[in-house]
C-alpha cells in the first residue's frame, strides 16, 4: 500500500499529462512537463521518511524508492514498521486516470515558495470517480508540478507539495509532503492498561491536535536510467 | 548476615512452592509465544482494528521486541500474585511449621533475621524477574527476530526504532523490579500477622487486586486518589517506552516523554518499600512469638 | 549452687488474660528443673519469655547472671531449646536442618560432627531424607539434635514427651538423664504430666493459672514421710491467720482463696486436729494428699472445691 501513496504522487506528474485534453491551452504545458519526465525510465533513490502525524510519535526513516516506466513504483523501508495515513492511500489513481476524462481549466496564477505557477484545474467527467477535483500548480518556467490538491469523496482533500534541487532537470522531487485530514484517534485505556491520569496527557495530545497529517520525503540521492530489476517491484 | 541470607535463599530454593512461580511465568509465555507464533496474524489485526481505520502500518508488527511488550503488559499485572505467593508466606509460613520459634531462639536479632529474609524474598523477586527477562525478551528476540516496536497508546501510537529498544526494556526490567519489591514488601509486611501462609497471601492479592481495580477505573471521585495507590506507579516501566517529540513531530531517538514521572513513581515506591519493611521491623521487634 | 536462672516478679498480660502473675523462681546451675502445670497453666509463656519468644509485661529474667534483655544473643547462644512439637524444615533433610540451625547458633560444624551428632540420637542413617518422612519420635530426637549440636550449658524443653509412644517417652526421660549426669548441663522441662518429671526432677515448680503453687527440691516433695493436709473451713482467712500466728506457721504451703495447704509429718496430723479446734477454727474438711501426684491433679484441676476428692 506503501507504494500506492508513492505512486500516486508520481502518478499524478504522468498521468495526467496524458489525458488531460480538453482545457487547449494548458495541453500544451502539460505536454511539455510530460516530456520532461519521460527522459526517465527508472530510477532508485535513498530518501529520509517522516510521518508527522497527531497521534503518531515516529522517528525518521530510511526509505528506499524504486520506480520504472510506465507506474512501477515501490517504497522499501530498510527493515522496520512505517505508518502512512489511510485516507490518501486508499484512493487509487491510476484506475481513474486511466478510465475517465477530465476538464483541464486554467484556474489563474499562484506563487508556491516563491515562485510563480500556473494553476491548472482538472475535473473528471466520469459521475463515479473517485476525485472530485484535483488542483494543479505548475512552474511554466522550469516545467516542474509544484503542488497538487485532490479532493476526493469518502477520504477528504490531501495536498501534495514537491520542491526541487539537483534533479529538477529529470523533474525529480528532492522533497514532496503529502499532507492529509487526520481523524481522531483514541483507545480505551482498558486496553491500553494505562491507568494514569489524563489530565496532562490531554494538554499534551491537545498541542498536536488539530493539525494535518503529513508525511514527508526527502530525497538524497537519485540514480537515474540505470535500470532496476523487475524483481524489486514485486 | 551473609550466613542468613544464604540460609534464606537455600530455604527459598529448596520449597516446591518457589518454583510455581517460575513454572507459572514459563507456562504463560510459552503459551503466548504458541498463541503469537502460530496466529499472530490475526492477533495483530485484532490489536490494531482500532488504528487502521486511520494509518496503514506495515513492516514486522510483530516481532520479538513487540511479543516481549505483550508478554510484560499481560504478565506484570500478574506477577505480584507470584510474588506474593512466596514474599506472604515469609514468616507466616515459618510460623506455622513451627520454625520460626526456633529460629528466634538463635542467637542472632530479630531485624537481622528480618533483614535476611526480606533480602532472601528480594532476591527471589528479582530472580523471578531475570527469568521473566529470559524468557520474555531474549526467547522472544531470537523467536520472533528483532524490528521496530509499534505500541498504541490510549491519545497515541508510538514507534521506536529496533537500535532504541532494548536499553529501554533493560531500564524497564529495572523498574519493574522495583515496583515487584514493592509488592514483596507489602506481603512481607502480611506475614508478620499471621500463622498461616494462606491469609497474607490472600490479603496482598487483595490489595493488590483491590487498588490495580482502583487504578484501572476512570471514575472522577477515584482519580483522587489515585496518585496515592502504589498500583497506580507501578505500571511506570511503560514510560520507558513513550519517546519525545520535537517541533515537527518527530520523534527524538534516545529520549523519553516524561522521565521526571518515571522518577516521581520510583520514588513512591521506594518510599512504599522503606514503610513496608520499616513497619515490618517495627512490628517484628515487639512481636510476642505464641506459634 | 549458682543460681542459672532467676526470674523475679515475671508478669505476662495478653489483652486481659493475665498468663503468668508475679511469678519468681529460680534454677541453679546443674539442676533438673521440673516446670509443671496443666495445659494452660503458663509454663509455655515463661519458658517463651525465657528464650525471648514473649516480652514479659513485667519483672525480670537474668540467666547466666545476665539480664537477659540486655544479654539476649551472648545468653542464647548458650541455651539449647525444644518447644512443644518439635518443627523443622520439613522439605529439608535431618542433616541440612541440623547444618542450618547449627550456622544460625555460629558453630563452625564439619561433616563428621554433625553425623556424630545424628548418630547420637540414632538419626544417622536417615540423615539425608527429607523430615517429611520422618515419625513424629524421628523428628523430637532431631529437634534435640538441634537443641544440642551447639553444645549449649542450659537446655529448656518445653513439653518434650507430647505425641511420644511410651518408648519415646522413656527415651527423652534417659536422655534427660544423660544430659544431667554425664555431660553436667543444668535442664529445665515442663510438663503437664507429675509423672514424667518425677523421676528425672532435682527441684520443681509448679504452676496454675499463672501463679505459683509451689516450688521445692524434689527430694522434699517426694518424701514419703510427708504429706500435704488441705484444710477447708467457714473462713480461711481466719483459719490461716490463726495458723500463722500458732505452732504451724513455717508447715503453712501456699494460700488459695478455698483451703488452707498444710505440710506436715502423717504422725503429726491429729495434733493437728486437736490445735485447729482449739483455735475455734470451724473444719469442714481437713484432707490429707497421698502423694504428690494427688496433689498436683487436686490443684491444677479447675476445681477449686476439695470436697468432691475420695481416695
Amino acid at each position: 500500500m506503501r507504494r500506492r501513496i508513492i505512486s500516486l504522487l508520481l502518478t499524478i506528474n504522468f498521468s495526467l499529462l496524458t489525458y488531460v485534453t480538453h482545457a487547449q491551452d494548458m495541453t500544451a504545458l502539460v505536454m511539455k512537463v510530460k516530456t520532461k519526465l519521460d527522459q526517465v525510465n527508472d530510477y532508485e533513490a535513498d530518501g529520509k521518511m517522516k510521518t508527522d502525524v497527531s497521534f503518531i510519535k515516529a522517528p525518521v526513516g530510511k526509505v528506499k524508492v524504486y520506480f520504472k516506466k510506465p507506474n512501477k513504483f515501490r517504497l522499501k523501508k530498510d527493515g522496520g514498521i512505517s505508518l502512512l495515513p489511510k485516507g490518501g492511500v486508499s484512493v487509487n489513481l491510476n484506475s481513474v486516470f486511466a478510465t475517465s476524462d477530465f476538464v483541464a481549466l486554467a484556474a489563474g496564477e499562484a506563487v508556491v515558495d516563491g515562485i510563480k505557477t500556473k494553476i491548472v484545474k482538472l475535473l473528471p467527467t466520469n459521475e463515479n470517480s473517485e476525485i472530485v477535483l484535483s488542483t494543479v500548480y505548475i512552474d511554466e518556467t522550469n516545467l516542474l508540478i509544484r503542488k497538487s490538491v485532490t479532493t476526493t469523496k469518502e477520504n477528504g482533500t490531501y495536498e501534495i507539495d514537491m520542491s526541487y534541487g539537483q534533479f529538477a532537470q529529470y523533474g525529480l522531487p528532492d522533497k514532496v509532503v503529502f499532507s492529509f485530514n487526520t481523524k481522531d484517534y483514541k483507545l480505551p485505556k482498558g486496553i491500553t492498561l494505562e491507568f494514569d491520569d489524563n489530565e496532562k496527557k490531554q494538554t499534551d495530545a491537545e498541542k498536536i491536535k488539530n493539525r494535518k497529517g503529513k508525511v514527508e520525503i526527502t530525497y538524497t540521492n537519485y540514480v537515474i536510467n540505470k535500470g532496476v530489476p523487475d524483481a524489486v517491484f514485486k | 548476615m551473609w550466613t542468613l541470607i544464604q540460609i534464606e535463599l537455600f530455604k527459598i530454593f529448596r520449597r516446591p512452592r518457589t518454583y510455581i512461580a517460575f513454572a507459572a511465568i514459563t507456562g504463560l509465555i510459552g503459551i503466548i509465544q504458541f498463541g503469537l507464533k502460530l496466529d499472530g496474524d490475526s492477533y495483530v489485526e485484532f490489536m490494531m482494528r482500532d488504528i487502521t481505520s486511520s494509518i496503514t502500518v506495515e513492516g514486522k508488527v510483530l516481532n520479538g521486541y513487540q511479543v516481549c511488550y505483550i508478554c510484560l503488559q499481560v504478565l506484570l499485572v500478574h506477577v505480584p500474585l507470584l510474588i506474593a505467593l512466596v514474599a506472604a508466606d515469609m514468616i507466616s509460613g515459618e510460623a506455622n511449621m513451627g520454625t520460626l520459634r526456633i529460629m528466634l531462639t538463635k542467637p542472632i536479632s530479630r531485624t537481622k533475621f528480618l533483614l535476611a529474609k526480606f533480602t532472601a524474598t528480594v532476591a527471589y523477586t528479582l530472580m523471578l524477574l531475570v527469568w521473566l527477562a529470559i524468557l520474555a525478551l531474549f526467547v522472544n528476540m531470537i523467536l520472533f527476530g528483532t524490528d521496530d516496536l509499534f505500541l498504541l497508546k490510549s491519545e497515541y501510537v508510538v514507534l521506536l526504532k529496533k537500535d532504541d529498544i532494548f536499553w529501554r526494556y533493560v531500564w524497564a526490567f529495572g523498574f519493574a523490579a522495583l515496583a515487584m519489591i514493592t509488592v514483596a514488601s507489602l506481603g512481607f509486611l502480611f506475614s508478620l500477622f499471621a500463622e498461616n501462609s494462606i491469609g497474607p497471601i490472600v490479603a496482598t492479592m487483595s490489595v493488590i487486586i483491590f487498588f490495580t481495580i482502583l487504578s484501572t477505573l476512570n471514575i472522577p471521585v477515584f482519580n483522587k486518589i489515585k496518585p496515592f495507590l502504589f498500583t497506580t506507579h507501578m505500571i511506570g516501566w511503560k514510560e520507558f517506552f513513550d519517546i519525545k517529540v520535537n517541533s515537527n513531530n518527530e520523534a527524538i531517538i534516545g529520549s523519553i516523554q516524561n522521565p521526571q514521572k518515571i522518577i516521581n513513581s520510583a520514588l513512591v515506591l521506594l518510599l512504599h518499600i522503606v514503610g513496608f519493611v520499616g513497619a515490618s521491623i517495627w512490628i517484628f521487634k515487639k512481636k510476642d512469638v505464641l506459634s | 549452687m549458682q543460681p542459672i536462672v532467676t526470674v523475679t516478679g515475671l508478669t505476662k498480660q495478653f489483652k486481659n488474660i493475665t498468663a503468668v502473675q508475679d511469678l519468681s523462681f529460680s534454677v541453679n546451675e546443674g539442676d533438673v528443673y521440673g516446670f509443671l502445670g496443666q495445659n494452660g497453666a503458663g509454663k509455655s509463656t515463661t519458658i517463651r519469655m525465657l528464650l525471648t519468644l514473649i516480652e514479659p509485661t513485667n519483672g525480670s529474667i537474668e540467666i547466666f547472671g545476665k539480664e537477659l534483655h540486655a544479654h539476649r544473643n551472648e545468653i542464647l547462644s548458650e541455651i539449647g531449646a525444644v518447644i512443644e512439637k518439635p518443627d523443622v524444615y520439613k522439605y529439608l533433610s535431618a542433616y541440612e536442618n541440623l547444618k542450618l540451625f547449627a550456622r544460625l547458633s555460629n558453630v563452625k560444624v564439619t561433616e563428621q560432627k554433625l553425623m556424630e551428632q545424628l548418630d547420637k540420637v540414632g538419626l544417622a542413617h536417615r540423615a539425608k531424607d527429607t523430615v517429611k518422612t520422618f515419625s513424629q519420635g524421628m523428628k523430637q530426637r532431631l529437634g534435640i539434635a538441634i537443641a544440642l549440636v551447639h553444645d549449649p550449658r542450659l537446655i529448656i524443653l518445653d513439653e518434650p514427651t507430647n505425641g511420644l509412644d511410651p518408648q519415646g517417652i522413656a527415651d527423652i526421660r534417659n536422655l534427660i538423664l544423660h544430659l544431667s549426669r554425664d555431660l553436667k548441663k543444668t535442664v529445665i522441662v515442663s510438663s503437664h504430666l507429675l509423672s514424667e518429671i518425677e523421676q528425672v526432677a532435682t527441684r520443681m515448680l509448679i504452676i496454675d493459672k499463672g501463679k505459683k503453687i509451689i516450688e521445692g527440691n524434689a527430694a522434699d516433695l517426694f518424701d514419703p514421710a510427708q504429706t500435704i493436709v488441705e484444710l477447708q473451713t467457714f473462713d480461711n482467712a481466719y483459719a490461716l491467720q490463726q495458723l500463722q500466728l500458732s505452732g504451724w506457721a513455717n508447715h503453712l504451703q501456699t494460700r488459695r482463696d478455698t483451703a488452707v495447704l498444710i505440710k506436715l509429718d502423717r504422725q503429726l496430723i491429729p495434733k493437728l486436729h486437736r490445735d485447729l479446734v482449739d483455735m475455734d477454727i470451724q473444719v469442714l474438711s481437713l484432707q490429707p494428699r497421698h502423694s504428690l501426684e494427688d496433689y498436683f491433679l487436686q490443684v491444677t484441676s479447675g476445681n477449686q472445691h476439695v470436697d468432691t476428692y475420695t481416695n
